[in-house]
């Protein structure tokens, strides 16, 4: 008894849990970039991009000019992001943000975009049975894991300057960022 | 007189040689004994981790790596030491982690407050918020509202990291336990804010001692 009752007193237990958080990888890439229509001028029309920027040129727009722009974008980190649009065009120093309604406004560039996640059972772009894209758990969040990491961005622009022909050999930039956030 | 002196001398050799061997031949035939053995062990308190649930939706589960895992935990019945790990962290990162202790020994036994150490690396470098809350005790399947019916689908709704399982009141430590009752320990962390890389190790102990 004596033994035992020293054993109890100088051997209390000890229940641990170790729990080890290493930071994962924020990373998204544009892995695919198709012109699905274009009617302009510039045959084949002047595209470059990478896996972070598209830059798409054009020096010859008329009204009724169009294009129909297709980007895969790809979740190439670790982790799960939230991904948004950010529209903004160049004033010459900087970039400000605007939206849909000042681009239209500013360089009568009628812009609509959305992500998606296919084409629908037609099996082409820019047609309104597009599966429009929620993120995995409807929270609009690219995850890592396939098939998951790639969503489909669709942009249209139309130049609508009938009525403003103050545009005339006006150039103008403007750019579509878009953003990841875990 | 030469003979004699020679026969005192042999009769003095040889009375000592007669008697070790009588010892001898006594010690074998009139000696008995009996042997205790005593094997002694030295208790240790048997409350353990009985299972564990590492709830979070930044990751999916199979990027949680536990040692041991469930399916080794649920053949050992229980661990004493549990590490759970993973490498896609970020900021704004948040999980819970839930421990049900299980006294599986003979004998009640005192749980004190658990203690939570957090190392971060680089040092200073990830900012962080942590909480823990103990329930009980559990002596049969009563456990359903404080640990079973939580999972990975209703934790956000389930767990508040201000207060623990809404609308149940945590218990306060130190506690004894009799053999076979339960208990269960909430912990939650937030990964506030951190560098492009970072570690965060957070350690909970729950110090245990027999009544």
């Amino acid at each position: 008894m004596t033994l035992s009752s020293f054993g109890y007193a100088t051997y209390p237990a000890n229940v641990s849990a170790l729990a080890s958080f290493d930071s994962g990888e924020e990373d998204i890439s544009i892995t695919d970039c198709i012109v699905i229509s274009y009617n302009g001028f510039i045959i084949p029309p002047k595209i470059d991009w990478n896996e972070t920027d598209i830059v798409f040129e054009d020096d010859l727009l008329y009204p009724g000019w169009q294009l129909k722009l297709l980007t895969e974008i790809t979740n190439t980190g670790t982790i799960r992001v939230q991904i948004w649009a950010e529209i903004s065009y160049w004033d010459g120093a900087s970039w400000i943000p605007i939206n849909e309604h000042d681009l239209l406004t500013l360089f009568r560039i009628d812009y609509t975009n959305g992500f998606y996640n296919d084409t629908g059972p037609d099996g082409k772009w820019f047609t309104p049975d597009d599966t429009p894209w929620t993120g995995r758990e409807g929270d609009y969040r690219l995850w890592p894991d396939p098939p998951y990491n790639k969503v489909y961005k669709e942009e249209h622009l139309i130049f609508d300057a009938q009525d403003n022909p103050e545009l005339q050999d006006e150039p103008f930039t403007f750019k579509v960022d878009v953003n990841s956030t875990p | 007189m030469k003979y004699m002196i020679n026969a005192k001398i042999i009769t003095a050799i040889l009375i000592p040689i007669m008697l070790i061997s009588i010892t001898s031949y006594a010690y074998a035939h009139w000696s008995d004994s009996v042997t205790k053995k005593y094997k002694l062990h030295v208790l240790c308190t048997q409350t353990k981790i009985k299972t564990n649930k590492v709830l979070t939706d930044w990751v999916d589960d199979k990027y949680i790596i536990k040692i041991p895992s469930d399916e080794e935990l649920s053949e050992m019945d229980g661990t004493y030491t549990l590490r759970i790990s993973t490498n896609r962290a970020c900021p704004g990162f948040d999980v819970w982690i839930g421990l049900m202790l299980h006294n599986q020994g003979a004998l009640p036994e005192r749980v004190y407050p658990p203690t939570f150490t957090v190392q971060t690396s680089p040092p200073n470098g990830v900012s962080y918020e942590c909480s823990n809350f103990t329930y009980g005790i559990f002596s049969h399947g009563d456990f359903t509202d404080y640990y079973a019916g939580i999972n990975r689908k209703n934790f956000r709704e389930k767990l508040d990291p201000n207060t623990g399982i809404v609308g149940k009141t945590p218990i306060d430590l130190p506690v004894v336990i009799e053999p076979c009752e339960k208990l269960v320990i909430w912990a939650y962390l937030k990964i506030i804010d951190g560098p492009k890389k970072f570690n965060v190790q957070i350690q909970i102990a729950v110090n245990t001692e027999l009544a």
